[in-house]
């Protein structure tokens, strides 16, 4: 099934007199519990299709449609309503709000509708993020594959239909990269959740269902792994 | 919303150095709020106290009722308080050809309370055989409290009818009906009306008084009820009883100053200063809201990242601002308030330690105002920056996309790199790629300039003002009657210093005359008006003095332009003027300019006409040339400036005697020590009683008002420019701390890539001083036109040349890049002290 999709989209920005064209007519589509890794050097538009798809930004021209609806026909309110219940964001540098504790940062979208967060739901996050003794730390306090796993729970809080990763191992060695991808992994899997995430790492890549390669704001390569 | 009403407040607890900071700020505000409004309400409560002490308490009174109409207003509920006083008559002592009235009256005690006439000395009478008398009357008598006298008891009479009120004139004759002793108990101050018309006032015995009165004739004086519409209270009692608009007299000053009226040009004054203090108030609060946001651009960009709303986030700012309000108000209230009484007091005894007559007090009103204009302001300052950080793009906040543009190496880059070095440079490019952050440090510092500049303007016209509220005067004034020609002689002077227990004597060569000029020398406006002035030039209302050498000397502080050499000025007939005239200009009282003399200038008086009516003819052969030499700001003897119509001349001793042909003095100020009242008022009254037309007016009690009045007045204005200046300081290191503290990162950045401590201090302490330079010099700007501004407002009042505070703005630009640099100091060694990693780290 069809969870997103883009049509003819566009992204230029002005520098100055240069005119750099970031993404070039981009046509995707991607299904529902799919992994998608979106690899290419850097200064692609990688970033730019991220934020494309999850509406933090505004495209020049085209389309994105996630579940049948053009997030960018929105108004900014109704973009932030998206944001928060549709998609979950990880960034590379965790990107939590240091006056928060592990356990509220994770809670926050939720509680931006001003809902309580279903304790038990909360619980299993914590748990399965490992971060059930440390839910009372601040971000301060937490190593950098703790503080990644907590913006993980970010994500995921909501049990959003998308997660967008945005080099989420970026900034962890390689023992923590690989807890974090695996956690990922897993908790898509087990929410049946589509996962669309920016990597430099081969290995990472090569565990995707999909590859997408961009180079100068084109896909050059949208390769389908079979296991 | 809860949730984010916690974050808020999470945010407030951990940001806590930025918190403070910005509650520091808030108090500032408040406090200058409070401070003012308390200064403005205590100074207020002074002239009201002020005001009840020479005019009293009563607001009406009504002059001679029966004894009919007093019931009446006795028991008329809508009265706090009545009292009555009866006329027991007249009676005249004949000391010399001057008329002697003593005027004794009973009075219930609330009379003399009310109208501040209670005895300074002894005590009221008890019986029909004791009297008071006014001091100056009882000391010319020769009298001590204790002693008897005896007194005719009659009227005056004028073509065999008892004359009224007010009525007199050279055949009225005193009749005497009966004569009686009294012993003298008690003593009243000097009033000095009752001098000016020799007709002093005595407290007698009230059942007496009414026993010897058969006239039904009753003044009544009553206070209405607190609440109650004054005018309308008195009319509605005056309609009842049918009374004569004569025979009520309202306390106009009072009722006025009660109702808290105050004139459209103090109100506008006043209306001015709050209005700045305001926008003031706003922008230092602004300021920190606006920095306080900036400093958490990213985490406002992560929240939108995840999904709050704009209006979300506009929601948090707003709590914060409600939150941090709530904390600082009460604590700006608190600290402003008793920041101006620690002033007030640590002024108070500096000067006078008996001063106390200032009593900085406080209302409800004050206060709630205060609160209600700082949360508004606060709402007003988080209103831009909620704004804003609800527009925050969260892309850009997080990834701190910036455009980045091209640098120039302008010449003030290279230049101030050749001046100061790298650092010079750095601190430079700094300053200008944070474009914003300059603006907003700079614009900061401003509002403390402006506040300083216009607050030093209105100190400097108000400290003027009210010294030239008051005339030059003495303990007592030995003058001539208006009319009269005679003039008191150097034996006078003479006798005088004589006496025992003087401090001073200041006799006064003065005369009245006519001034008479080319007729553009004299102000358009004044020739408009009149045409006599235009056609012949004559200033008819003028003086001319005659200064010893040594006066003369001291006059020279005074000068405005030319030069005091009293050999030339002898020679030449040289001459200083005062060019300014006081008058009352539409009931203001007004000190201008009547004319435009220039140093050269020729100008002839006309003593021949020297007390002229205004249409006297002078004749060309009586006219005697004098040149000016000086132009004088005022006259440091005698009274400072002629009246409307009139210029001043003050010229020597030998130039005055030898152009008048008068030898003596017109008038004579004594200054005296108190012990020795007594034995002086007897001594001055022996000399005085050498010349038929001179008189003598103790005016003591009337200086220690006004000394009392100008020198309470001068500390609340003292208190005014301290408490802002002070103020301005404050908010001159908290916006330079702010700056620096929260760019730690950036500076370890910095040390990170091998910038040495030092560099580092000479960096910061440079941009402290760069920014602080273009503040000052924004504020000078806008600070030297508000300035003229409130200049115009205030000299709607009374007319003074405006003077450029070059001293304020000197003052203000020293004043800030010192502060400025002080407030660099704490943040510069806790920098110093910084670990570099773990600064960087922070997120």
């Amino acid at each position: 099934m069809e969870i997103l999709k883009t049509e003819g989209l566009n992204k230029t920005y002005k520098t100055g007199e240069q005119k750099i064209e970031a993404l070039k007519d981009i046509n995707i589509s991607v299904n529902q519990g799919e992994f998608v890794a979106v690899v290419g050097p850097s200064g692609s538009g990688k970033s730019t299709l991220l934020h494309l798809l999850g509406g933090l930004d505004r495209p020049t021209k085209g389309k994105v449609k996630v579940d049948n609806t053009d997030i960018y026909t929105m108004n900014e309110n109704n973009l932030s309503i998206f944001r928060r219940r549709k998609v979950g964001f990880i960034f590379q540098f965790y990107n939590l709000i240091p006056v928060l504790t592990a356990e509220e940062n994770i809670a926050l979208p939720a509680m931006l509708d001003n809902r309580p967060v279903d304790p038990k739901y909360l619980e299993e996050v914590l748990g399965l993020l490992g971060l059930k003794e440390r839910r009372n730390h601040f971000p301060s306090q937490l190593s950098g594959g703790q503080q990644q796993r907590v913006s993980i729970g970010r994500a995921m809080i909501y049990k959003p239909s998308v997660i967008l990763a945005d080099e989420p191992t970026g900034n962890l060695d390689s023992k923590a990269s690989k807890e974090v991808v695996e956690l990922l992994r897993y908790s898509v899997k087990k929410y049946n959740q589509t996962l669309i995430m920016i990597t430099h790492d081969i290995k990472i890549a090569e565990e995707a269902d999909r590859v997408l390669r961009i180079e100068d704001g084109d896909i050059v390569k949208d390769e389908v792994i079979n296991r | 919303m809860k949730t984010l009403s916690q974050l808020g407040s999470r945010y407030l607890k951990e940001q806590k150095k930025r918190t403070i900071l910005t509650i520091i700020g808030i108090i500032i505000s408040v406090s200058m709020i409070t401070s003012i409004g308390t200064m403005m309400y205590s100074l207020e409560q002074h002239e009201l106290q002020r005001v009840r002490e020479t005019s009293g308490t009563n607001h009406v009174a009504f002059v001679n009722v029966g004894h009919e109409e007093y019931g009446y207003i006795k028991e008329n509920a809508s009265f706090e308080k009545t009292a009555k006083s009866v006329l027991a008559g007249s009676s005249y002592v004949e000391k010399s050809s001057k008329i002697n009235a003593i005027e004794m009256k009973g009075y219930e005690s609330d009379y003399l309370e009310m109208r501040n006439m209670l005895p300074i000395e002894g005590r009221l009478p008890e019986n029909q055989n004791e009297i008071l008398l006014e001091r100056w009357k009882a000391a010319e008598l020769g009298i001590a409290i204790g002693d008897s006298i005896t007194l005719p008891i009659g009227h005056f009479e004028m073509n065999d009818r008892i004359i009224g009120r007010r009525e007199w004139n050279d055949e009225v004759i005193f009749r005497s009906l009966t004569t009686k002793s009294f012993t003298l108990v008690g003593l009243l101050e000097s009033n000095r009306h009752s001098q000016a018309r020799n007709h002093s006032q005595a407290v007698v015995d009230l059942a007496w008084a009414e026993s010897v009165n058969t006239s039904d004739d009753v003044t009544t004086i009553a206070r209405v009820k607190e609440g109650l519409p004054i005018g309308e209270t008195i009319l509605n009692v005056q309609n009842t009883l049918e009374l004569a608009q004569e025979n009520v007299e309202h306390n106009y000053v009072l009722i006025r100053r009660e109702a808290g009226e105050i004139s459209p040009e103090i109100l506008a004054i006043v209306i001015f200063l709050i209005t700045l203090v305001c926008v003031a108030t706003v922008a230092v609060i602004y300021n920190a809201f606006h920095i306080s946001v900036i400093e958490r651009i990213k985490q406002f960009g992560v929240m939108r990242s995840i999904g709050t709303t704009p209006k979300q986030i506009r929601t948090l700012v707003f709590h914060e601002a409600t939150l941090l309000g709530l904390i600082a108000i009460p604590l700006g209230l608190v600290t402003g308030f008793y920041a101006t009484k620690l002033l007030f007091y640590l002024f108070t005894i500096g000067e006078y330690s008996t001063f106390n007559n200032v009593v900085i007090q406080t209302t409800p009103v004050v206060l709630i105002g205060s609160s209600i204009i700082a949360m508004v302001s606060i709402y007003l300052s988080a209103f831009s920056p909620a704004l804003s950080a609800g527009r925050v793009s969260p892309l850009d906040a997080i990834f701190q996309h910036r455009s980045l543009k091209k640098e120039k190496n302008t010449k003030g880059g290279v230049l101030l790199g050749k001046a100061f070095g790298t650092e010079g440079l750095l601190a430079y490019k700094i300053l200008r790629r944070n474009r914003k952050r300059l603006l907003i440090t700079a614009f900061s510092l401003s509002i403390s300039v402006i506040m300083f500049m216009v607050f030093s303007v209105f100190s400097a016209y108000a400290f003027r003002l009210n010294e030239g509220r008051y005339g030059f005067t003495g303990d007592f004034i030995l003058q001539q009657e208006w009319s009269s020609e005679g003039l008191y002689t150097e034996e006078d002077v003479t006798d005088i210093q004589a006496l025992e227990g003087l401090k001073e004597v200041i006799p006064v060569r003065n005369l009245h005359t006519s001034i008479i000029m080319e007729p553009d020398k004299i102000i358009e406006e004044l020739r408009q008006r009149d045409q006599y002035i235009e056609k012949d030039g004559v200033l008819y209302n003028s003086f001319i003095r005659g200064y010893d050498d040594e006066q003369l000397k001291a006059a020279s502080k005074e000068l405005q332009k030319g030069s005091i050499d009293i050999e030339v000025m002898n020679r030449e007939r040289g001459i200083l003027v005062v060019q300014n005239a006081r008058y009352y200009d539409d009931g203001k009282l007004t000190i201008g300019p009547m004319t435009n003399l220039q140093i050269g200038d020729e100008i002839k008086i006309d003593l021949e006409n020297y007390r002229i009516e205004q249409n006297t003819q002078a004749k060309e052969e009586n006219l005697i040339p004098l040149k000016v030499m000086g132009i004088v700001e005022k006259a440091t003897i005698g009274g400072e400036y002629a009246n409307y119509a009139g210029i001043g001349i003050v010229t020597t001793k030998e130039v005055y005697e030898e152009v008048t042909g008068k030898q003596g003095y017109d008038i004579i100020y004594v200054n005296i020590e108190e012990e020795h009242y007594n034995n002086i008022v007897s001594g001055l009254n022996d000399i005085v009683n050498r010349h038929p037309e001179a008189m003598v007016i103790d005016n003591i009690a009337n200086n220690r008002i006004t000394e009392q009045t100008k020198f309470e007045v001068s500390v609340l204005i003292y208190g005014f420019i301290t408490l802002i200046t002070l103020i301005g300081a404050l908010n001159i290191i908290n916006t330079i701390s702010t700056n620096l503290i929260t760019r730690t990162k950036e500076f370890s950045m910095l040390r990170a890539v091998g910038m040495s401590p030092k560099s580092m201090r000479k960096m910061i302490r440079l941009e402290a001083i760069f920014s602080s330079i273009i503040g000052t010099i924004f504020g000078l700007i806008i600070g030297n036109l508000l300035g003229y501004f409130l200049y115009t407002l205030m000299t709607d009042f009374r007319e003074l040349p405006w003077e450029f505070p070059i001293e304020a703005n000197m003052i203000a630009l020293i004043g800030t890049v010192l502060i400025a640099l002080l407030a660099a100091i704490a943040p510069l060694r806790k920098m110093a002290r910084m670990n570099i990693t773990a600064t960087l780290r922070e997120e």
